[in-house]
């Protein structure tokens, strides 16, 4: 669940946001994910990380009036799925 | 002339200065140069993007290219072919460029021409890695490279001959042992040719006759008299050699890979017996050892031992830990399992040997099983991110400006296939290494061969079975160092 809000707080509605998983060591395809926006200013979205290990999330929000607006937060420790074998398997988790 | 016993065999054998393009390519002059051209440019952008691009390391030309194609793609060479990332090093072609305007005079110190500096390297490199999480850090990598470019114009300023490339550069040490069980090798084609050669240029190098002390090609730097020279141990591939024999007597040869480690008490030129060379079984265990810890590294145990280490002596940071799992499987464990192994050799063959003497001979048989581990490992990020280059060169000229989108595809080849290689890979290198421990076992006392190699074959079989268990873990990449 991601919250977009501006200055002062207030809820950004009608925004497109994307989202771009990134592992932390090269070699991977990042993976991406739109964003939908469930109530004003809150945006829901499910990402499925492809391996264990620690990841960077970069959102990219396109505005209403065009403009794009990035932030980046890392997910650490992403533990391997049950059944994973040398990484294959997904291993879901819900970005906040 | 004393010949090698390896290079004795006069069969015909497969030549690559033989081919044509190929070996007309290599025997020009400026072979090397041409070779290390396009890694000097690669090196530069991979510099520019770690200290200026995106923070990112997968998006990163640095860590890209570092940490999953150059490793890689060096691995695959030494397996199919030989040293010939020496050949083609980047920080030689400044070096050589910078040697135009100085000369060195100096020695480098007697007290530090062996392997006891570049294997303190060596695990210093291996421990900043995990330490600093280097594949994470464009920045890092980047300073990386800057650092390797900056020693080997500062060594070779300061030191003649190739000082750094033999006594110092952890690289090169690596490929050095690796290319132990490289199915090529630099060697003279014909000892007869030698026997007869009175002006040595392999060595010398070739001097204007008008002025003796005017040398206009290099011989080996690397102290290395063709005739003599044993296997691929501290050779570049340079070609300085090919390049300075008057009689085309040198070419890259085709040998039994892995055939040179079990010639222990062989005189090599530059490096003299295997057997009394502490230093280079030193490199030797910690290239084995190091490759278990390095992919020890990648998996999840790894994160539960530093945890359960941390709350156990109370560590409020990472680094105490890790020193301790350094100690613990560069040291302890094979300081137990090398001891162990050479006090039954010497008790199975009732013979006084010096403990140290029999722990140094038998541990050069442990070099194939720890490339098979460094290939596994190297080549498991190699093949599985093989294409992320391109998406990563896309990223880093639209950086520039270029109207390009990245594409993201397949990164390479699906992980639960590149897992076959990589036990195949393993199984190869437990292999060679249970050969050449027998022949090891062989030359040291033919007539209690077996039950002398015993002990080294179960200790090569324990660092498969780790190797297997290790690869067949979850992996799990941590790490996350933005920027610096």
């Amino acid at each position: 669940m991601l919250r977009l809000t501006d200055a002062s707080g207030k809820a950004v509605t009608g925004a497109h946001l994307k989202l771009e998983a990134n592992m932390s060591h090269p070699g991977m395809t990042p993976v991406f994910a739109d964003a939908n926006e469930i109530e004003p200013g809150r945006y829901h979205s499910t990402i499925k990380l492809s391996m264990a290990g620690d990841w960077v999330i970069l959102v990219t929000s396109t505005l209403p009036d065009g403009r794009k607006v990035e932030r980046q937060f890392e997910i650490q420790g992403v533990e391997p799925a049950k059944s994973e074998f040398h990484s294959s398997g997904p291993t879901r988790t819900p970005t906040e | 002339m004393v010949q090698p016993e390896l290079q004795l065999n006069k069969q015909p054998r497969f030549d690559l200065l033989r081919l044509p393009l190929i070996g007309s390519l290599l025997h020009w002059k400026h072979a090397r140069t041409l070779l290390q051209i396009p890694l000097f440019v690669i090196s530069v952008a991979m510099i520019l993007h770690g200290l200026f691009g995106p923070s990112l390391a997968a998006k990163n030309l640095a860590t890209t290219l570092t940490w999953v194609h150059f490793r890689g793609a060096l691995v695959f060479a030494l397996l199919f072919a030989g040293n010939f990332f020496c050949l083609a090093c980047p920080f030689m072609l400044v070096r050589n460029f910078a040697r135009k305007s100085f000369h060195p005079v100096r020695n480098w110190p007697r007290r530090l021409r062996n392997k006891w500096l570049s294997v303190g390297l060596f695990v210093g490199m291996l421990f900043v890695y995990e330490w600093l999480d280097l594949w994470a850090s464009p920045w890092w990598t980047a300073w990386l490279i800057v650092a390797y470019f900056a020693a080997a114009l500062l060594v070779d300023a300061l030191f003649k001959h190739a000082a750094f490339c033999k006594f110092v550069c952890p690289i090169g040490q690596f490929n050095f042992v690796a290319s132990t069980v490289s199915p090529l090798e630099v060697a003279v084609r014909d000892h007869d040719v030698c026997n007869s050669c009175q002006t040595k240029d392999c060595i010398r190098g070739v001097r204007v006759p008008e002025a003796p002390l005017t040398v206009i090609q290099r011989g080996c730097e690397l102290a290395l008299f063709q005739p003599r020279k044993v296997g691929n141990l501290d050779c570049t591939f340079c070609l300085d050699c090919v390049q300075a024999c008057p009689y085309d007597n040198v070419g890259i040869i085709s040998r039994l890979p892995a055939a040179e480690l079990s010639a222990t008490e062989t005189m090599r030129s530059g490096i003299g017996s295997l057997l009394k060379r502490k230093d280079l079984a030193a490199l030797t265990i910690v290239f084995s050892f190091g490759a278990l810890l390095n992919a020890f590294g990648m998996v999840s145990p790894v994160y539960a031992l530093q945890s359960s280490l941390a709350r156990f002596f109370g560590f409020t940071s990472e680094l105490p830990g890790l020193a301790l799992i350094f100690a613990l499987l560069l040291v302890c464990e094979p300081v137990l399992l090398i001891g162990v192994a050479a006090l039954l050799t010497r008790s199975f063959t009732g013979r006084s040997q010096p403990l140290l003497s029999v722990a140094v001979r038998y541990s050069y048989s442990l070099a194939p099983i720890g490339f098979g581990i460094w290939l596994a490992h190297y080549g498991f990020h190699f093949l599985t991110g093989l294409y992320t280059f391109i998406p990563v060169a896309q990223s880093a000229l639209a950086e520039l400006g270029f109207a390009i989108t990245p594409h993201w595809g397949a990164p390479g080849w699906p992980p639960n296939v590149v897992q076959l290689f990589e036990f195949g890979f393993i199984t190869l290198g437990l292999i060679g290494s249970l050969l050449v421990g027998y022949s090891i076992a062989v030359t040291d006392d033919r007539r209690r061969a077996f039950v002398a190699f015993i002990p080294w074959a179960v200790v090569s079989l324990i660092i498969a079975a780790a190797a297997f268990w290790l690869m067949t873990q979850p992996m799990e990449m941590r790490g996350v160092a933005l920027g610096g």
